[in-house]
């Protein structure tokens, strides 16, 4: 039988990244299950542990809330010919910004046959920020900051990116206006009432 | 499960991307559950997380094309969400700061009997709010490795950082919580008694 002290020896051991041969696991969530004081003291450090031990992967997986999947494909699904990269109407709109694009917002610059800079330009005077947030950086709306570049307000960034794919992209402005680039007529929806602007390199 | 998970996963990205969009439920259903209990960490509600999660799936889906196959599924698709929750969690906090501010109570639930609550945050939401205490650079290894269940390989890819720079991160936030938690333990396991 499991003693109190055998399981913070059985703590320990895990908190070192390591597991003591004291007791098994499951004598150390029986202990807890008749323990009211190591219960509180470990109880919530459970899952972890089972997390350090690959129980959580062998146990039944947590079902998805009910119409979770169903939801998330209806939205998807609502959204008309998405797969913008191989729908024809779509890829034809983002090959046109290349064109439209030189002239407007965006700027390249070839570095090697893989790799272009693209210079993204914002006229927002009245803004405090600009970030640039996109599928080239996991969406991250506070990680390509543009700056300043004009007294009129005129924001910049240039970020190398890899030729031959499709980017999606949105500004932030001021951390919490997610606007599409007014430079560039082609956008997906997001999903979220907003859209996306296309860029094809 | 049957054959290589991240073959898999790259099956159902080529099926998705050529036009099966149905194939995508079968990633909605594999990572559902691990990113819901990943937006979990960062929200104040089980409905507030379901619903990051499906803007996570969302999201995902119409960058999928960003996707290199032979790279980890799990890996990009929590990236995508680690960037969602820290900027949705940053607007819902700022609204519920000029909510609080206009003098409005926020929903909460109402108040617990004491025992019962400190159970409760010690069983139900103490885990949650220990690793809610944790400084950055431990919470998000936390999050990614215990919460989503990434490989420390995956989280080392999806922070930039180094594989032992993430189980170095680990063993302090074990060390942490622990800590944390043993230091909210009641002085007396008795429920107290009544006068």
């Amino acid at each position: 039988m499991m003693k109190c002290e055998d399981t913070r020896s059985f703590v320990d051991a895990w908190e070192v990244g390591e597991m003591t041969t004291t007791c098994t696991p499951e004598e150390f969530r029986m202990h807890l299950a008749s323990c009211p004081d190591c219960s509180r003291r470990f109880g919530a450090l459970l899952p972890l542990m089972e997390r350090d031990l690959d129980l959580a992967a062998s146990a039944s997986p947590s079902p998805l809330p009910a119409g979770f999947a169903d939801d998330v494909m209806a939205a998807i699904g609502s959204r008309g010919r998405q797969g913008f990269v191989f729908s024809p109407l779509i890829a034809a709109a983002a090959a046109a910004i290349f064109v439209v694009g030189l002239g407007l917002g965006i700027f390249f610059t070839k570095l090697n046959s893989d790799i272009v800079t693209v210079s993204f330009l914002l006229d927002a005077p009245q803004a405090k920020s600009v970030y640039l947030a996109g599928d080239f950086n996991a969406w991250s709306g506070d990680g390509y900051a543009l700056s300043r570049v004009r007294p009129d307000g005129k924001w910049e960034i240039k970020i190398p990116l890899k030729k031959g794919k499709v980017y999606v992209y949105n500004f932030v402005v001021d951390g919490t206006k997610w606007i599409v680039d007014p430079s560039v007529p082609a956008k997906v929806d997001d999903g979220f009432g907003g859209s996306g602007s296309l860029l094809r390199l | 499960m049957i054959g290589d998970s991240r073959t898999d996963d790259d099956e159902v990205v080529k099926k998705v991307l050529s036009g099966d969009r149905e194939a995508y439920r079968f990633l909605v259903d594999k990572y559902g559950p691990r990113v819901i209990s990943f937006c979990r960490s960062r929200m104040h509600s089980e409905d507030d997380a379901k619903d990051a999660a499906q803007d996570v799936f969302i999201r995902a889906y119409s960058s999928l094309a960003s996707f290199r196959t032979g790279e980890s599924f799990a890996a990009w698709l929590f990236a995508i969400a680690a960037n969602h929750v820290r900027t949705r969690f940053r607007i819902f906090s700022s609204e519920r700061r000029k909510t609080e501010a206009a003098g409005v109570e926020v929903a909460t639930a109402p108040p617990a009997d004491p025992v019962e609550d400190v159970e409760r945050s010690f069983r139900a939401d103490g885990l949650r709010r220990a690793v809610s205490t944790l400084p950055p650079d431990m919470r998000w290894p936390v999050e990614f490795y215990y919460f989503a269940e990434l490989s420390v390989a995956e989280t080392a890819r999806v922070l930039g950082l180094g594989e032992e720079a993430v189980k170095t991160r680990l063993f302090r936030a074990r060390k942490s919580l622990r800590r944390a938690l043993e230091e909210k333990q009641p002085k007396s396991s008795s429920r107290g008694m009544d006068i």
